[in-house]
Protein backbone atom coordinates (compact mmCIF):
# COMPACT_ATOMS: atom_id res chain seq x y z
CA UNK A 1 0.00 0.00 0.00
CA UNK A 2 1.43 3.32 -1.15
CA UNK A 3 2.13 5.94 1.95
CA UNK A 4 -0.55 8.41 0.18
CA UNK A 5 -3.26 5.66 0.69
CA UNK A 6 -2.39 4.63 4.30
CA UNK A 7 -2.61 8.52 5.15
CA UNK A 8 -5.99 7.91 3.81
CA UNK A 9 -6.74 5.01 5.88
CA UNK A 10 -5.82 6.55 8.36
CA UNK A 11 -7.45 9.69 8.43
CA UNK A 12 -10.68 7.77 7.91
CA UNK A 13 -10.40 5.37 10.61
CA UNK A 14 -9.36 8.31 13.49
CA UNK A 15 -12.77 10.13 11.87
CA UNK A 16 -14.26 6.79 12.34
CA UNK A 17 -13.55 6.44 15.75
CA UNK A 18 -14.45 10.28 16.81
CA UNK A 19 -17.42 9.06 15.52
CA UNK A 20 -18.02 5.82 17.83
CA UNK A 21 -16.49 7.93 20.59
CA UNK A 22 -19.47 10.26 19.91
CA UNK A 23 -22.05 7.59 19.44
CA UNK A 24 -20.50 5.53 22.69
CA UNK A 25 -21.27 9.12 24.79
CA UNK A 26 -24.56 9.55 23.62
CA UNK A 27 -25.42 6.06 24.74
CA UNK A 28 -24.07 6.43 27.95
CA UNK A 29 -26.48 9.36 28.86
CA UNK A 30 -29.60 7.27 28.11
CA UNK A 31 -28.22 4.27 30.52
CA UNK A 32 -29.61 4.67 33.62
CA UNK A 33 -28.03 6.93 36.16
CA UNK A 34 -25.78 6.05 39.40
CA UNK A 35 -25.81 9.67 40.44
CA UNK A 36 -27.75 8.74 43.25
CA UNK A 37 -24.60 7.35 44.62
CA UNK A 38 -22.31 9.83 43.31
CA UNK A 39 -22.65 12.64 40.76
CA UNK A 40 -21.19 12.52 37.46
CA UNK A 41 -20.09 8.48 38.08
CA UNK A 42 -20.53 6.62 34.85
CA UNK A 43 -18.85 3.76 32.74
CA UNK A 44 -16.38 5.64 30.46
CA UNK A 45 -17.65 3.77 27.52
CA UNK A 46 -16.02 6.60 24.89
CA UNK A 47 -12.77 5.50 26.88
CA UNK A 48 -13.11 1.80 24.79
CA UNK A 49 -11.94 3.94 21.44
CA UNK A 50 -9.34 6.38 23.08
CA UNK A 51 -7.51 3.64 24.31
CA UNK A 52 -7.59 1.58 20.79
CA UNK A 53 -6.74 4.63 18.94
CA UNK A 54 -4.06 5.12 21.51
CA UNK A 55 -2.16 1.86 21.21
CA UNK A 56 -3.03 1.80 17.26
CA UNK A 57 -1.61 4.89 16.39
CA UNK A 58 -0.01 6.65 19.40
CA UNK A 59 -0.35 9.36 21.42
CA UNK A 60 -1.23 12.67 19.28
CA UNK A 61 -4.10 10.38 17.39
CA UNK A 62 -5.59 9.51 20.77
CA UNK A 63 -5.41 13.16 22.62
CA UNK A 64 -6.86 14.30 18.80
CA UNK A 65 -9.95 12.03 18.72
CA UNK A 66 -10.11 12.50 22.40
CA UNK A 67 -10.76 15.98 22.60
CA UNK A 68 -12.61 16.07 19.21
CA UNK A 69 -15.17 13.91 20.75
CA UNK A 70 -15.35 15.97 24.09
CA UNK A 71 -15.94 19.06 21.76
CA UNK A 72 -18.43 17.89 19.24
CA UNK A 73 -20.54 16.00 22.37
CA UNK A 74 -20.68 19.23 24.26
CA UNK A 75 -22.03 21.14 21.00
CA UNK A 76 -24.35 18.41 20.24
CA UNK A 77 -25.85 17.15 23.09
CA UNK A 78 -25.05 18.94 26.13
CA UNK A 79 -23.65 22.46 27.04
CA UNK A 80 -19.98 24.41 26.93
CA UNK A 81 -19.91 24.17 30.77
CA UNK A 82 -20.24 19.80 30.28
CA UNK A 83 -18.18 20.31 27.65
CA UNK A 84 -15.45 22.46 29.73
CA UNK A 85 -15.99 19.40 32.18
CA UNK A 86 -15.57 16.48 29.99
CA UNK A 87 -12.12 18.24 28.20
CA UNK A 88 -10.59 18.72 31.88
CA UNK A 89 -11.54 14.67 32.55
CA UNK A 90 -10.58 13.70 29.01
CA UNK A 91 -7.08 16.00 29.14
CA UNK A 92 -5.40 14.07 32.06
CA UNK A 93 -6.38 11.07 31.45
CA UNK A 94 -4.91 10.72 28.31
CA UNK A 95 -2.00 12.66 29.50
CA UNK A 96 -1.75 10.00 32.46
CA UNK A 97 -2.64 7.37 30.00
CA UNK A 98 0.27 7.82 27.67
CA UNK A 99 2.54 8.43 30.37
CA UNK A 100 2.39 5.02 31.62
CA UNK A 101 1.80 3.32 28.66
CA UNK A 102 5.32 5.14 27.82
CA UNK A 103 7.13 3.14 30.63
CA UNK A 104 5.96 0.19 29.09
CA UNK A 105 5.53 -1.97 32.17
CA UNK A 106 1.76 -1.40 32.55
CA UNK A 107 -0.97 -3.77 31.01
CA UNK A 108 -3.68 -1.96 29.10
CA UNK A 109 -5.93 -2.85 31.60
CA UNK A 110 -4.02 -0.81 33.92
CA UNK A 111 -3.95 2.26 31.70
CA UNK A 112 -7.08 1.86 31.29
CA UNK A 113 -8.14 2.21 35.63
CA UNK A 114 -5.46 5.01 35.76
CA UNK A 115 -7.88 7.08 32.86
CA UNK A 116 -10.76 6.26 34.57
CA UNK A 117 -9.49 7.22 37.79
CA UNK A 118 -7.36 10.48 36.89
CA UNK A 119 -10.57 11.55 35.06
CA UNK A 120 -12.97 11.55 37.42
CA UNK A 121 -10.24 13.63 39.66
CA UNK A 122 -9.60 16.17 37.23
CA UNK A 123 -13.62 16.52 36.94
CA UNK A 124 -13.30 17.07 40.88
CA UNK A 125 -11.18 19.21 41.05
CA UNK A 126 -12.50 21.60 38.20
CA UNK A 127 -15.90 21.74 39.96
CA UNK A 128 -14.10 22.60 43.30
CA UNK A 129 -12.89 25.50 41.24
CA UNK A 130 -15.57 27.05 39.53
CA UNK A 131 -18.40 26.05 42.63
CA UNK A 132 -15.84 27.16 45.01
CA UNK A 133 -17.38 24.82 47.57
CA UNK A 134 -14.76 22.25 48.99
CA UNK A 135 -16.81 20.38 50.40
CA UNK A 136 -17.88 18.69 46.87
CA UNK A 137 -14.10 16.31 47.65
CA UNK A 138 -16.35 14.27 49.62
CA UNK A 139 -17.43 12.82 46.74
CA UNK A 140 -13.96 11.65 45.34
CA UNK A 141 -13.71 8.65 47.52
CA UNK A 142 -16.31 7.09 45.83
CA UNK A 143 -16.11 8.40 42.18
CA UNK A 144 -12.25 7.25 42.81
CA UNK A 145 -13.81 3.38 43.54
CA UNK A 146 -16.10 3.77 40.27
CA UNK A 147 -13.09 4.88 38.63
CA UNK A 148 -11.73 1.54 39.54
CA UNK A 149 -14.71 -0.37 38.64
CA UNK A 150 -15.80 0.96 35.16
CA UNK A 151 -11.65 1.20 34.36
CA UNK A 152 -11.47 -2.79 34.50
CA UNK A 153 -14.27 -3.08 32.91
CA UNK A 154 -13.11 -0.67 29.74
CA UNK A 155 -9.97 -1.97 29.96
CA UNK A 156 -11.20 -5.37 29.49
CA UNK A 157 -13.44 -4.19 26.29
CA UNK A 158 -10.37 -2.15 24.74
CA UNK A 159 -7.88 -5.31 25.25
CA UNK A 160 -10.83 -7.84 23.66
CA UNK A 161 -11.47 -5.08 20.98
CA UNK A 162 -7.69 -4.28 19.99
CA UNK A 163 -6.73 -7.95 19.56
CA UNK A 164 -9.37 -8.17 16.67
CA UNK A 165 -8.06 -4.57 15.66
CA UNK A 166 -4.82 -5.35 15.30
CA UNK A 167 -4.99 -7.21 12.36
CA UNK A 168 -6.83 -4.84 9.90
CA UNK A 169 -4.14 -1.81 11.08
CA UNK A 170 -1.15 -4.39 10.64
CA UNK A 171 -2.07 -5.45 7.03
CA UNK A 172 -2.21 -2.11 5.93
CA UNK A 173 1.38 -1.12 6.72
CA UNK A 174 2.57 -4.32 4.43
CA UNK B 1 8.62 -3.82 21.61
CA UNK B 2 5.95 -6.47 22.94
CA UNK B 3 9.20 -8.95 23.43
CA UNK B 4 11.25 -5.91 25.22
CA UNK B 5 9.08 -5.38 28.30
CA UNK B 6 7.83 -9.07 28.83
CA UNK B 7 10.67 -9.52 31.24
CA UNK B 8 10.01 -6.20 33.10
CA UNK B 9 6.25 -7.47 32.89
CA UNK B 10 6.96 -10.90 34.76
CA UNK B 11 9.21 -8.98 37.19
CA UNK B 12 6.55 -6.39 38.14
CA UNK B 13 3.58 -8.84 38.07
CA UNK B 14 2.82 -7.72 41.60
CA UNK B 15 2.67 -3.87 40.68
CA UNK B 16 -0.36 -3.50 38.83
CA UNK B 17 -2.74 -5.24 41.43
CA UNK B 18 -0.63 -3.67 44.66
CA UNK B 19 -1.52 -0.16 43.52
CA UNK B 20 -5.28 -0.79 42.37
CA UNK B 21 -5.80 -2.34 45.61
CA UNK B 22 -3.73 0.35 47.13
CA UNK B 23 -5.89 2.85 46.17
CA UNK B 24 -9.13 0.90 46.47
CA UNK B 25 -8.37 0.52 50.06
CA UNK B 26 -7.04 4.07 50.50
CA UNK B 27 -10.70 5.50 48.64
CA UNK B 28 -12.91 2.92 50.91
CA UNK B 29 -11.06 4.34 54.04
CA UNK B 30 -11.84 7.82 53.18
CA UNK B 31 -15.05 7.15 52.23
CA UNK B 32 -16.12 5.67 55.99
CA UNK B 33 -13.71 7.87 57.54
CA UNK B 34 -14.71 10.96 56.36
CA UNK B 35 -18.06 11.07 54.14
CA UNK B 36 -19.86 7.89 55.05
CA UNK B 37 -22.79 8.96 57.57
CA UNK B 38 -25.88 8.30 58.63
CA UNK B 39 -27.21 10.94 60.60
CA UNK B 40 -29.95 12.41 59.52
CA UNK B 41 -29.38 16.23 58.75
CA UNK B 42 -31.52 19.13 60.17
CA UNK B 43 -31.69 21.88 57.34
CA UNK B 44 -29.85 22.71 54.09
CA UNK B 45 -27.66 25.03 53.27
CA UNK B 46 -27.75 26.57 49.03
CA UNK B 47 -24.58 27.53 47.59
CA UNK B 48 -24.38 29.84 44.40
CA UNK B 49 -20.91 29.99 43.23
CA UNK B 50 -19.61 29.33 46.93
CA UNK B 51 -21.53 32.04 48.57
CA UNK B 52 -24.88 30.78 50.78
CA UNK B 53 -28.06 32.17 48.98
CA UNK B 54 -30.25 30.74 50.95
CA UNK B 55 -30.67 28.41 54.31
CA UNK B 56 -34.37 26.27 54.92
CA UNK B 57 -35.30 23.69 57.57
CA UNK B 58 -35.94 19.91 56.58
CA UNK B 59 -38.59 19.49 58.81
CA UNK B 60 -41.14 21.38 56.78
CA UNK B 61 -41.95 20.37 53.50
CA UNK B 62 -41.84 22.64 51.00
CA UNK B 63 -40.80 23.83 47.43
CA UNK B 64 -38.37 26.05 47.03
CA UNK B 65 -37.47 27.54 43.37
CA UNK B 66 -34.64 29.40 42.25
CA UNK B 67 -34.27 31.42 39.22
CA UNK B 68 -30.84 32.22 37.80
CA UNK B 69 -30.37 35.57 36.12
CA UNK B 70 -26.99 36.46 34.65
CA UNK B 71 -24.91 36.23 37.86
CA UNK B 72 -27.80 36.64 40.38
CA UNK B 73 -29.79 34.12 41.90
CA UNK B 74 -33.48 34.45 43.50
CA UNK B 75 -35.09 32.10 45.66
CA UNK B 76 -38.33 32.16 46.89
CA UNK B 77 -40.87 29.20 47.70
CA UNK B 78 -44.09 28.26 45.74
CA UNK B 79 -47.12 26.02 46.23
CA UNK B 80 -47.93 22.77 44.60
CA UNK B 81 -50.03 23.02 41.70
CA UNK B 82 -47.51 24.82 39.31
CA UNK B 83 -46.40 25.26 35.82
CA UNK B 84 -42.83 24.88 34.69
CA UNK B 85 -43.52 27.66 32.17
CA UNK B 86 -44.11 30.54 34.84
CA UNK B 87 -40.47 30.02 35.85
CA UNK B 88 -38.26 32.29 34.28
CA UNK B 89 -35.29 30.37 32.39
CA UNK B 90 -32.28 28.81 34.59
CA UNK B 91 -34.41 27.65 37.31
CA UNK B 92 -34.18 24.75 39.61
CA UNK B 93 -36.91 23.66 41.46
CA UNK B 94 -36.32 21.98 45.29
CA UNK B 95 -38.36 19.74 46.98
CA UNK B 96 -38.21 19.51 50.91
CA UNK B 97 -40.43 16.37 52.10
CA UNK B 98 -40.17 14.27 54.96
CA UNK B 99 -36.36 14.99 55.79
CA UNK B 100 -34.94 14.76 52.38
CA UNK B 101 -34.20 17.32 49.56
CA UNK B 102 -34.05 16.67 45.54
CA UNK B 103 -34.20 18.83 42.68
CA UNK B 104 -37.57 18.04 41.05
CA UNK B 105 -37.11 20.24 37.76
CA UNK B 106 -34.13 21.77 36.05
CA UNK B 107 -34.00 23.22 32.62
CA UNK B 108 -30.13 22.98 32.34
CA UNK B 109 -29.18 20.65 29.22
CA UNK B 110 -27.23 18.52 31.44
CA UNK B 111 -27.83 15.21 30.52
CA UNK B 112 -27.16 11.65 32.43
CA UNK B 113 -25.29 11.19 35.67
CA UNK B 114 -24.48 14.61 36.01
CA UNK B 115 -28.29 15.84 36.06
CA UNK B 116 -29.02 17.19 39.36
CA UNK B 117 -32.67 15.94 39.19
CA UNK B 118 -30.94 12.72 39.09
CA UNK B 119 -29.34 12.82 41.57
CA UNK B 120 -32.17 11.44 44.32
CA UNK B 121 -33.21 12.07 47.60
CA UNK B 122 -29.99 13.18 49.96
CA UNK B 123 -31.29 13.16 53.97
CA UNK B 124 -27.92 12.69 55.84
CA UNK B 125 -26.27 15.89 57.24
CA UNK B 126 -22.56 16.35 54.53
CA UNK B 127 -24.36 14.76 51.90
CA UNK B 128 -24.82 17.52 49.10
CA UNK B 129 -26.56 17.97 45.44
CA UNK B 130 -24.41 19.61 42.99
CA UNK B 131 -25.95 21.32 39.41
CA UNK B 132 -22.79 22.50 37.69
CA UNK B 133 -24.47 24.11 35.16
CA UNK B 134 -26.30 26.65 37.09
CA UNK B 135 -23.73 26.71 39.57
CA UNK B 136 -25.73 25.40 43.16
CA UNK B 137 -24.35 23.39 45.53
CA UNK B 138 -27.40 21.96 47.68
CA UNK B 139 -25.76 20.96 51.30
CA UNK B 140 -27.39 19.00 54.18
CA UNK B 141 -26.19 20.62 57.48
CA UNK B 142 -26.57 18.15 60.98
CA UNK B 143 -26.64 19.82 64.32
CA UNK B 144 -29.37 21.54 65.98
CA UNK B 145 -29.84 24.60 64.02
CA UNK B 146 -33.55 23.89 64.30
CA UNK B 147 -36.58 25.62 63.21
CA UNK B 148 -34.61 28.61 61.92
CA UNK B 149 -35.22 30.01 58.54
CA UNK B 150 -32.86 32.15 57.60
CA UNK B 151 -33.46 33.18 53.81
CA UNK B 152 -30.32 36.10 53.18
CA UNK B 153 -30.40 38.05 50.27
Amino acid sequence: MSKNSYHTKKITLLALSVAVAMILSYVEMLLPSLSHIAPGIKMGLPNIVIICVLYLYGVKEGAAVSLIRVILTSLLFTSPLTGAYGAAGAALSIAVMALLKKTGIFSMIFVSIAGAVSHNVAQVALCVAITATPAILSYLPLLMIGGIVSGLAIGIAAFLLLKRLKNLIKNDRS
Amino acid sequence: MELQTKKAKKKLWWLEPLIVVFVLILSLACYFLFVHNTKEGSSIKIEAAGRVIAEYSLRQDRLILIEKQGDRYSVREISAPYSTSDFKENYNLISIGNGTVRVIEADCPARGSTRCTNQGERSHSGESIICLEHNLVITILGGEEGELDLVSK
